[in-house]
């Protein structure tokens, strides 16, 4: 049963959540915290899954709490829950939870929110991507610059300036930052030549997240048994799949992570091509056999699959919770609890169109879809709008 | 020369040394010429130019006659007129050669050398036309290479004479220097002249001399000439220094013009007879009336167009008393839109006229004075804007316990409804005698799996907490609708316990973090005259601010929450309203200045610093009460503010730290 931890200064907020999560009595095991200091005890005594704790409380406040939480229990999903959408509260919470929910909230919200973070945590702690990020053995470093870029971001008083000093120290990278941020993904009107302006633009967090997702193929370099078309084919799947999410009717912030978990969708591949290069090779091998796709073959073979191991591993970099959930489920959008289109459905949607483009150019329709993706998309209620979202990733091409 | 023997010649020196005199003279002349006529502009510097060329024109011929005078001849000599004139024009056009190449800016090397050439041909011409003027029984003959020495000496001389010129003809150099170069110049000038005449010989031929149109040039008739050009030089040499004096003199004039017109602010002169005497380009701008309009004119009756009835008597008042004064915005109409004037009115005493006479300094003030009362709005606001965020929270707390409960209570509803239907279907069966054990089961079983002793103990907490939380909601809305008091600008008698109250409530979010708050008050304080959204305004800024204190206090690592306690007393004349907190307290060096509009100790952009300022101006001016802080560093502040009982007069203005 899931433990889950409620944190509020007023304790009928308290109440009145417990009351109202009397019917989930029997699949959660709640308790309720009044206060910072109260809610780290019950830590002690035995951990949870889940910590919803509210932000402005007197002593502790809500971001230092859930800031002990990590360092302590890391695997524990963060959420805030406040009656303040203030833009530097929510800044000050971004290092700390992994979800922000805003007072008043109802009752589905909080559950299918409870019940996201399960599942992403369900799905990420198996004991077969145990084993197989215990046979990739120590994992590659992040370079000095992404440390030092995560640090200045987790200060408060970090500036656009200094972030950009730290990246221009590192030209490779922010050569590949720039060349990302002037890709249509981001949609300026014109082209960025400075790191402090594209920071200004797209905001530190997406800055930082461009710089991860440079770090990622640099670090997992294929094997060189591997031929270079296989390196070539998942960079192009990247890069397809985020020009099509950009087209996607997205809000904003959903449209930045779905681009980001697009570009990082296949990371989970490359941890395979250059850490596993035989098992890589015969799923290769085995896909081709059997005509399915390489995370059918990795799952009958590794019992997991590359969307579940980049996940895991890019959750550990510290990419946004939402975009790793979406890079978990990309491939099982069945996974995804139905909450309208978000980024995970967005990122399966247009990983999914990126194929079908190249596999069936013509089907506006759909008539040409895989079984399993009629009844994904029949499920998620977007079957009706297919030929709108094809028509849409047409002209993204065009 | 080819034996034939010259006549001989001789000098009287006494004229030759009267010769060079006049070469001085007319070089000094000429160095003040080319100062004046460098300083002066437009058909003035022309006038010079001329004048100047013709007098030292005259000067250099005048030198060479004196020059002929002394050389004597055994023989009569008779000059050609006509020719004579042609030798003067020479001259005159060599000194306005001169003069120009001089009092040209910048002066080029090349000008210089260009100049000499002028002017010492121009002087070699005259000398030879001079001498070609000569009638007489006799020949000339030149010798060669002393000719061409006189010319080429001509042209030097001019050139050093043009440098030395140009060099010290600023006003800068004393007289001294000048008086040196002039009498180098002038040592300089004959030496041409006697060369020229050292080339020349005479032979007598016999032949009578064609005497038409030429004149016999006695002694004193060159006296006349040698009078005549004196007195030219004379006149020139004392009138450039005169008119030195008077352009400087209006320079300075204009200079003060300048600065009275460059002034931004308007500047008004009038004088004992109430009459304007000045009005400078800013008040020509800000009245719409030009110096043309109005000089002369009473001020009271200039045409501008006051908007006080009362204004112009207020004028009369100044002309009569011709004492400083202030008045603030004053209103006038310009193009028809109502603008704001700041005046201060000095009398001076003008030493000169024995008179007394007004200085009228202002300023237009109407946008300074729109700022000012936008930036009180934009203190408002800021306080309103800072509480939104907060009253935001304050009202999505109880409205998230709210919802909870009360879908707590639609769910308990459905289950408790299955329950009661399980109970009719027991109810039922009991009716009709087929009560079995089973079914008795089935309802308990229904009972426990729906929890019926929570749902019976949590629903009346629900119901109660619901309840609760719909009443807070109302009540903050209720305060904040009498905190801000929308449309009360006029005094209105007001219960002041329950206006503090209703702030305290309104501005709960932004203590309740950091400290309890603690009130005090006194139940029999009477009802007060007060204008309540300037009162509400004023105690919201203490209470934030004590909140504010306290926040410094637990940011440098103080434990635990503070404290703020509000106590409300009646005294005989006054009501005392005390916010007292345990923050940092106020600095030692500040202390004199928290009142003072703008200053602020909060981090730039968390305060326009007007918060006390106004409490002080609400408290102090427009509530006839007192405003003041006993405070300890480290301890925290008490705010005391006073306000008297109706009726009472106004308390002594005061606002110091005790």
């Amino acid at each position: 049963m899931k433990r889950i931890l409620f944190v509020d200064d007023e304790s009928k907020i308290l109440d009145g959540l417990q009351r109202m999560l009397h019917a989930d009595r029997k699949r959660w095991d709640m308790e309720f915290a009044v206060g910072g200091e109260a809610a780290l005890q019950a830590c002690e005594k035995a951990s949870f899954d889940v910590v919803i704790s509210d932000m402005r409380m007197p002593g502790m406040d809500g971001a230092t709490l859930l800031g002990h939480i990590r360092d302590r229990y890391p695997s524990t999903a963060r959420i805030i829950l406040s009656g303040y959408s203030e833009v530097t509260l929510v800044a000050r919470s971004v290092h700390v939870a992994h979800r922000f929910l805003a007072k008043p909230c109802d009752a589905s919200q909080l559950r299918s929110m409870i019940e996201r973070v399960c599942t992403l945590q369900d799905v990420l702690c198996t004991p077969e991507i145990r084993a197989v990020i215990g046979t990739v053995g120590e994992l590659p470093s992040l370079s000095t610059s992404y440390n030092a870029l995560t640090q200045a971001l987790s200060r408060p008083d970090t500036s656009i300036s200094q972030v950009a000093d730290i990246l221009e120290h590192d030209v490779a990278m922010s050569a590949k930052v720039l060349q990302l941020v002037n890709s249509a993904f981001f949609g300026l009107a014109q082209t960025v030549t400075s790191l402090q302006s594209a920071a200004s633009y797209l905001g530190m967090e997406t800055i930082k997240n461009l710089v991860l997702v440079s770090e990622a193929f640099r670090v997992f370099v294929p094997d060189s048994r591997i031929p270079q078309s296989v390196f070539e084919a998942i960079q192009l799947q990247a890069q397809r799949t985020a020009a099509i999410a950009v087209v996607l009717p997205l809000e904003p912030k959903a449209r930045d992570v779905t681009v980001l978990s697009a570009l990082l969708q296949d990371v989970g591949r490359l941890v395979l091509a250059s850490k596993m290069p035989d098992k890589f090779c015969s799923v290769v091998e085995r896909a081709r056999e059997r005509g399915c796709e390489p995370f059918q073959a990795e799952e009958e073979m590794l019992g997991t699959s590359h969307a579940e191991i980049g996940a895991y591993l890019l959750g550990l970099w510290g990419l946004p919770n939402l975009a790793v959930e979406a890079i978990a489920h990309h491939h099982h959008p069945d996974r995804i609890p139905h909450s309208g289109f978000d980024s995970s459905v967005a990122l399966y949607t247009a990983a999914l169109l990126a194929y079908e483009l190249e596999a069936h150019p013509g089907d506006e329709t759909g008539t040409e879809l895989r079984e399993f993706d009629r009844t994904c998309l029949q499920t998620l209620g977007l079957l009706p709008q297919f030929a709108g979202f094809h028509k849409l990733a047409v002209q993204a091409f065009k | 020369m080819n034996g034939v023997t010259p006549i001989p010649a001789t000098y009287d020196y006494r004229l030759v040394a009267v010769s060079i005199g006049i070469a001085i003279f007319a070089s000094y002349a000429a160095l003040d010429l080319a100062a004046r006529v460098t300083a002066n502009r437009g058909w003035l510097r022309l006038a010079w130019l001329l004048g100047g060329a013709f007098a030292m024109g005259n000067g250099i011929w005048a030198m060479h006659y004196m020059g002929m005078l002394a050389f004597r001849l055994p023989i009569p000599v008779h000059y050609h007129v006509p020719t004579v004139i042609v030798s003067l024009l020479a001259a005159m056009l060599a000194a306005l050669a001169a003069l120009y190449v001089v009092s040209r800016e910048p002066i080029t090397p090349i000008g210089v050398a260009v100049g000499s050439v002028l002017m010492g041909t121009g002087i070699a011409t005259m000398h030879y036309t001079g001498m070609a003027a000569m009638r007489l029984a006799a020949m000339h003959h030149y010798h060669r290479g002393l000719w061409i020495l006189s010319v080429v000496l001509a042209v030097v001389i001019s050139f050093v004479g043009l440098l030395v010129i140009s060099r010290f003809r600023d006003e800068a150099h004393g007289w001294l220097i000048k008086l040196v170069s002039a009498v180098t110049l002038g040592l300089a000038i004959p030496v041409m002249h006697y060369t020229g005449m050292a080339a020349v010989s005479f032979v007598a031929t016999g032949v009578e001399p064609d005497l038409s149109r030429s004149v016999d040039v006695p002694v004193l008739a060159i006296s006349a000439i040698m009078t005549v050009t004196l007195f030219t030089l004379a006149a020139v040499v004392t009138a450039a220094p005169l008119d030195r004096r008077l352009s400087i003199q209006r320079s300075i004039l204009e200079e003060a013009e300048a600065f009275i017109n460059s002034v931004p602010s308007i500047l008004i002169g009038v004088n004992h007879l109430s009459r304007i005497t000045r009005w400078n380009s800013t008040a020509a701008a800000a009245f719409g009336l030009s110096g043309a309009d109005v000089l002369g004119k009473e001020l009271a009756d200039c045409g501008v167009r006051w908007l006080w009835p009362g204004m112009r008597d207020e004028i009369r008042s100044w002309c009569s008393e011709r004492a400083s004064r202030r008045c603030d915005q004053v209103p006038f109409e310009m193009n028809g839109e109502t603008r704001l004037l700041g005046l201060t009115i000095t009398s001076l005493h003008v030493a000169a006229k024995h008179s007394t006479e007004l200085l009228v300094i202002g300023s237009d003030v109407t946008e300074r004075t729109a700022l000012e009362v936008q930036l009180r709005h934009a203190q408002k606001l800021e306080s309103v804007g800072q509480l939104a965020s907060g009253i935001a929270h304050e009202i999505n707390t109880p409205t998230q316990y709210i919802g909870d409960n009360v879908r707590f209570l639609q769910t308990a509803f459905v289950d408790l409804k299955g329950l009661l239907l399980n109970y009719e279907r027991l109810l039922a069966a009991a009716a009709g005698d087929a009560l079995s054990g089973e079914t008795a089961q089935e309802v308990a079983a229904s009972a426990k799996s729906v929890d019926a002793d929570y749902l019976l103990e949590e629903i009346p907490k629900a119901i109660e907490q619901a309840l609760e939380g719909v009443t807070r909601v109302s009540r903050l809305v209720g305060a904040m609708k009498e905190f801000s008091h929308p449309g009360t600008k006029e005094k209105i008698p007001l219960d002041l316990n329950h206006a503090i109250e209703n702030t305290i409530t309104v501005a709960r979010n932004e203590w309740k973090y950091v400290a309890d708050l603690e009130t005090d008050f006194d139940p029999f304080l009477p009802p007060i005259s007060c204008q309540p959204g300037e009162f509400n305004q004023v105690t919201l800024n203490l209470i934030v601010n004590a909140a504010h204190a306290i926040v410094d206090v637990i940011e440098k690592g103080g434990s635990g929450k503070g404290k703020i306690k509000i106590q409300t007393r009646d005294h005989p004349e006054w009501v005392e309203i005390r916010i007292q907190d345990t923050g940092s307290g106020i600095p030692e060096k500040v202390q004199a200045r928290v009142f003072d509009p703008f200053f602020t100790t909060k981090e730039i952009g968390k305060g326009t610093g007007q918060g006390l300022a106004i409490a002080r101006s609400v408290i102090v001016d427009k509530h006839g009460g007192t405003i003041h802080f006993e405070t300890q560093e480290g301890r925290g502040t008490t705010f005391i503010v006073r306000l008297p009982h109706d009726g009472t007069p106004a308390l002594a203005a005061k606002a110091v730290a005790v």
